[in-house]
């Protein structure tokens, strides 16, 4: 059996399916040597006139360029660049009307020949002696050379294959009705054509090479083969549309049918047309890059149908001008059966532009209904069912089209041509064709959507889970310290019920309005007790602590507690169950595990409720403004109001005269700041000397010292506590928690006090000190001033007061301890 | 320069639907002269019935539809229907058959479907069908041919027999269909009749109607049709795929119940030149719209229909069959469609070596 190779050599001709025979209109036209055309008043070189992506442009208006000199340039051989047609001036490089079907502007240089054209900008043409495959890729790259067939692919990407390579395939068919630029080519310059094609040969050593010219042509097989060598086989095909498709050529020549998606190469099979082969030769041979092309004139308007070398660029127009052509025809860019009507005949000819017809506007034939008649699908070279295709186009189904092999039509047209209902079969392939791919895309982008938002969900996922785990911890953190320092959750949880139900009493006792309750007395008086402990306390301890400690427990008999969590002398417990009690008092919380203390507005809440109240008083108290400035705890039963009516005359004091003497308060504070630093300074760890310190400072008259003192000690043993909490997470810290709670406690109080000093003019000071401290602490008001029966709403208010102090303290330990 | 853009391609095959149609019309002219040799005017005036009928249907149904009545009159297509089933029709059925069976045609089978190139089904044989179903007496009382009538059928006669069921002397069809006092039948109808009572194929064959192939007039008018077929396989209106599927398969069937011997089987002769078998060929089948569409499918189409018209006309309960087989295969063409695509190119490629 002989071998494939062999079957090719000894001219066996496959067949392939399909193909129609028109009229090929091509007898009378002149395919005598070229005349080249004249240069236009304008030439239009557009950047892209090829497959791939345009080349960088390297002229400037205004610059002058000579024939030949490149225009664009890339290193990449998928932009092979263009080159000045002329020698002339560049006016302008902007958008211009493009060859192609739409019409579309394209970014292009224009050039304004010069009237003395004689230099030239050519490349050194190569030696003989120094030809590698690598340089004459090179070069062909340089000239920019693309193909000259209609597609326009780079030639350079194609002739550095990195495949082996069975058979050249020179592509001389010239199927297309009227289109003879290739015939003319090939009868008058076969020789160079032949020397381009031993060139490509070079370059790319296959083992066969084929010059496919179709059996209509004579003229051109017998100047081919007058030329040829032995090395090149010129063979005569039969004449059938689309013979000079690649596909089909392929399958003629070699019998080999290209799988989808697959290209020549793959096979081992490379074609390229007889026009980028003379151009190859042109570039290796005389270093001139593609700055003209062969281009058929033809149609039914046409009175001399003939070829021109026409420079790239020219205008449609100026060559339709050489036979007298106006501006009012419709010209065709390439050939009857693929060509495209030019929207616009400024558009410029291009290297892929082998003809231009001038023929009769067909008038529109109606489109009739399709009668299935099956002439299309014998027809289709590709083997598709066009009429079935056509259905499907029509109801706008994607799916069967694609099933239907939609994209691989390759709009030859000989279907439409068929066509008796006068179809515009094509035309209805191409518009599907981009719904189908305009689905792909946003196929492809929805899943790029769906990536991205899944990515995003797991991210997000993550995030949580891992908040979720730092909760988590925090809150084990937390209950392994409130069990360390014997708090038993269960006792917390009842403790929280029984508050519960305290509270609502409370609520209704609120809503009874200033009705005299006895447990309220009760509460009062189990206040003082506890505030005496307190004071007892105070005595061996941090007054500050054993301050928190008395408010907690007052807070906590306040409320009707009667177990003592509050004898437990570790008072940060004692401040988390105060906290823990606020929650509960200011609201009626749903769930009963509160492992988490509240950092909630509750306690403020409360204290807003006593403001409110306070305000309400003052309002009323306004009515007999003499008797309020000069005692106001005796006519008001409530310390709150008595304080909110106290701050508020000082305000009003404040106001009158600005004291002089809240200069010297603030004097005396700063130094009182100063020195509580220094002295915590070099004192350390020991807690006993700031509790003497502070002590101490507590007797001064002026409580913005104080309170200052406090609050750089409470700061210093804050940072202890934080390194004592790393030390011993067992243990958390009995007293290291301890002074922090008191200084923030104190902190405030101060604050207060400061506020209030500074406001106050020293006459009523002494009594406005008792109605303010009054209203600060539990302890106090609960003593002298005071009468013994007093509202549980105002006891509330007062224990809700303190609470969110404590809360304040607790917290900002807690966010401490969480960092 | 105009802005009416046109997509490639710009040049087209002159061959359009409407030629394509008068096409058919023109080889339907054989046939037709010869039918209308051995039955009279009734041919022409079937044809003329069934046209008005179809032309007027397919105006109304266009208006009906807010299209124009024009452009679907100058296909050709409603009056290839209408000629094709007045041909169908037997020469002196009431002119009432070929009304309603044109109307129908049009009005039900092709333009309740979407028009042309949406049938499912063959018009002409679809009404065909109808009339053979709703009038079977009426649908097969074809006369002899003209030679073998006692007295040859008047121009008047023949008019008057369509229009009012009687000629002039008060004859009815199946009075003047009969010879010597038993009806002739056509030569299928005859074979059928024949060898229900139990008669030989031989014996049958020698029947008055039987010329010297498949039965007088019937073989010449077959011929006739078969002669304007090779015309438009000629003319390449038609692709030789179907018709020559179908009589081959038609050949081989009968040969086939010869050879086994069935005792029922007509010779190939009788089914290939009598009946509408050269009709059906070449211009019922042929009806692209209603056809598979692939040439492996027309293949299969044809010999589907080959394969029901001699089940038929063997034993089946109609002498003929064409009709039904047409309709029946029409059902089968979603199907051939789907499994006859032809291969993509490029697609299940398989290579010789290298």
């Amino acid at each position: 059996m002989r071998s494939w190779l062999d079957k090719i050599k000894q001219g066996q001709l496959w067949r392939y399916q399909g193909g129609v025979h028109p009229a090929t209109k091509k007898d009378n036209i002149d395919c005598g040597k070229p005349e080249t055309l004249t240069l236009a008043k304008q030439l239009v070189v557009p950047l892209q006139q090829h497959i791939g992506s345009p080349a960088k442009v390297c002229v400037e208006v205004g610059s002058t360029v000579k024939t030949g000199q490149a225009l664009t340039e890339s290193r990449f051989y998928q932009s092979p660049p263009v080159h000045a047609p002329c020698c002339g001036t560049v006016v302008a490089i902007e958008a211009r009307p493009s060859a192609h079907p739409s019409g579309i502007s394209e970014l292009a240089v224009v050039i304004e020949p010069s009237s003395i054209q004689n230099e030239h900008a050519f490349m050194a043409p190569l030696l003989e002696a120094e030809l590698t495959p690598e340089l004459i890729c090179e070069r062909v790259h340089q000239a920019g050379i693309s193909g000259m067939g209609g597609a326009g692919f780079p030639a350079a990407l194609k002739i550095s294959p990195n495949k082996p390579l069975n058979v050249l395939i020179i592509n001389g068919a010239e199927c297309e009705p009227y289109i003879s630029s290739d015939d003319c080519l090939m009868r008058n310059y076969a020789e160079p054509l032949l020397r381009g094609v031993s060139l490509l040969e070079k370059a790319l050593s296959p083992k066969l090479v084929i010059v496919a010219v179709e059996d209509d042509k004579p003229g051109a097989i017998k100047a081919l083969q007058a030329a040829a060598g032995d090395n090149i086989v010129v063979r005569a095909i039969p004449t059938k549309y689309p013979s000079g498709g690649e596909k089909q050529l392929v399958q003629v020549l070699t019998g080999r049918e290209l799988k989808a998606g697959q290209l020549p190469i793959d096979q081992g099979i490379l074609v390229h047309n007889v026009g980028t082969a003379y151009a190859v030769q042109r570039a290796v041979d005389h270093g001139e890059p593609l700055i003209s092309r062969i281009v058929t004139l033809a149609g039914d308007h046409v009175g001399e149908p003939r070829n021109y070398w026409v420079a790239i660029g020219t205008p449609v127009s100026h060559l339709l001008e050489q036979q007298k052509l106006g501006t009012h025809h419709q010209a065709i860019m390439g050939g009857s059966m693929m060509g495209f009507m030019l929207p616009n005949l400024a558009s410029p000819i291009v290297k892929t532009a082998n003809c231009i017809l001038v023929n009769n506007t067909p008038a529109q034939a109606q489109e009739q209904a399709c009668i299935r008649c099956g002439e299309c699908a014998q027809a289709c070279p590709m083997g598709l069912l066009p009429q079935q295709l056509y259905w499907y186009a029509k109801g706008d189904d994607l799916e069967k089209s694609r099933s239907y092999k939609l994209m691989d039509c390759i709009e030859c047209g000989a279907c439409a041509y068929v066509c008796p209902s006068a179809i515009p079969l094509v035309q209805y392939y191409r518009q599907t064709k981009a719904k189908v791919r305009a689905e792909d895309l946003l196929a492809q982008e929805a899943e790029r959507a769906k990536q991205r938002f899944d990515a995003r969900k797991l991210r997000l996922e993550k995030e949580q889970a891992e908040r979720k785990a730092r909760q988590k911890q925090a809150a084990e953190r937390r209950l392994q310290q409130a069990q360390g320092a014997g708090n038993d959750p269960v006792k917390a949880a009842l403790q929280r019920m029984q508050n519960k139900q305290v509270e609502i009493k409370a609520i209704e006792n609120e809503q009874g309005e200033l009705v005299p309750d006895n447990s309220a007395a009760i509460a009062a008086r189990k206040a003082r007790k506890a505030q005496a402990r307190a004071a007892k306390d105070a005595k061996t301890t941090n007054p500050a602590v054993a301050a928190a400690l008395a408010r907690a427990k007052a807070k906590r008999e306040v409320d009707g507690e009667q177990s003592a969590p509050a004898k437990s002398a570790n008072p940060a417990v004692a401040a988390a169950i105060a906290r823990a009690k606020a929650k509960r008092n200011s609201e009626q919380p749903a769930e009963a595990e509160g492992s988490k203390p509240a950092t909630s507005a509750n306690p403020a809440v409360a204290a807003a409720i006593a403001r409110a109240k306070a305000k309400k008083a003052q309002r009323t108290d306004a009515s007999q403004p003499d008797s309020t400035a000069a005692k106001p705890s005796s006519t008001s039963s409530n310390p709150a109001v008595a304080a909110a009516i106290a701050r508020a005359k000082a305000k009003k004091q404040a106001a009158e005269q600005p004291s002089a003497n809240a200069k010297d308060a603030a004097v005396a504070a700063a130094v009182a700041r100063a020195k509580a630093k220094k002295a915590s300074q070099s004192e350390q760890p020991e807690l006993e000397r700031p509790e003497n310190d502070a002590s101490k400072t507590a007797s001064s008259a002026n409580p913005a010292v104080a309170a200052a003192i406090a609050r750089a000690k409470a700061k210093k043993a804050q940072a202890e506590q934080q390194t004592q909490g790393e030390n011993a997470d067992a243990k958390p810290a009995k007293s290291s928690a301890n002074p922090a709670v008191a200084a923030a406690i104190a902190r405030a109080k101060a604050k207060k006090l400061a506020q209030e000093q500074q406001q106050q003019t020293q006459n009523e000071h002494s009594e406005d000190a008792r109605s303010v401290s009054s209203s600060d602490s539990p302890v106090e008001p609960a003593d002298a001033t005071s009468p013994p029966k007093r509202s549980a709403a105002v006891a509330k208010a007062i224990a809700a007061a303190k609470a969110k102090q404590a809360a304040k303290a607790a917290s900002s330990m807690e966010s401490d301890n969480d960092e | 320069m105009t802005n009416n853009l046109l997509s490639s391609p710009f040049i087209r095959k002159p061959l359009r639907t409407q030629t394509l149609m008068f096409w058919v019309m023109v080889c339907l002219l054989p046939g037709f002269i010869a039918q209308s040799y051995y039955f009279g005017i009734g041919t022409l005036v079937q044809v003329l019935l069934a046209s008005s009928a179809a032309l007027a249907t397919e105006t109304a149904t266009q208006l009906l539809r807010g299209r124009s009545p024009a452009a679907a009159l100058a296909d050709n297509s409603a009056l290839v229907t209408a000629v094709l089933l007045g041909l169908a029709l037997p020469a002196y059925a009431p002119w009432w058959a070929a009304v309603i069976g044109g109307v129908f045609a049009i009005a039900v089978v092709k333009q309740l479907y979407g028009g042309l190139g949406n049938n499912l089904f063959n018009p002409a044989m679809a009404a065909y069908v109808l009339l053979l179903v709703s009038f079977p007496v009426t649908m097969t009382s074809w006369i002899p041919p003209q030679s073998l009538l006692a007295e040859s059928l008047s121009l008047s006669d023949g008019l008057r027999l369509i229009f009012t069921g009687f000629t002039r002397d008060g004859f009815s069809l199946v009075q003047i269909a009969s010879v010597d006092g038993h009806t002739l039948a056509t030569p299928l109808d005859a074979v059928k009749t024949g060898l229900s009572q139990g008669l030989m194929t031989e014996e049958i064959l020698q029947g008055a109607q039987f010329g010297a192939i498949a039965g007088h007039g019937w073989q010449v008018i077959n011929l006739a049709y078969l002669l304007g077929g090779c015309a438009l396989l000629y003319l390449k209106v038609i692709r030789w795929h179907l018709p020559v599927a179908f009589l081959v398969s038609l050949i081989v069937l009968a040969i086939w119940g010869q050879l086994f011997g069935l005792t029922n089987a007509a010779p190939v002769s009788l089914h290939l030149l009598s009946g509408a078998t050269m009709l059906g060929a070449f211009f019922i089948i042929t009806d692209p719209v209603s056809a598979a569409t692939s040439p492996r499918g027309r293949m299969i189409f044809a010999a589907l229909i080959a394969l029901f018209v001699y089940v038929i006309r063997t034993w089946g309960g109609y002498p003929d069959a064409v009709a039904f087989s047409v309709l029946l295969a029409n059902m089968c063409v979603p199907m051939i469609d789907h499994f006859t695509k032809t291969r993509v190119y490029g697609y299940n490629v398989e290579h010789d070596d290298d």
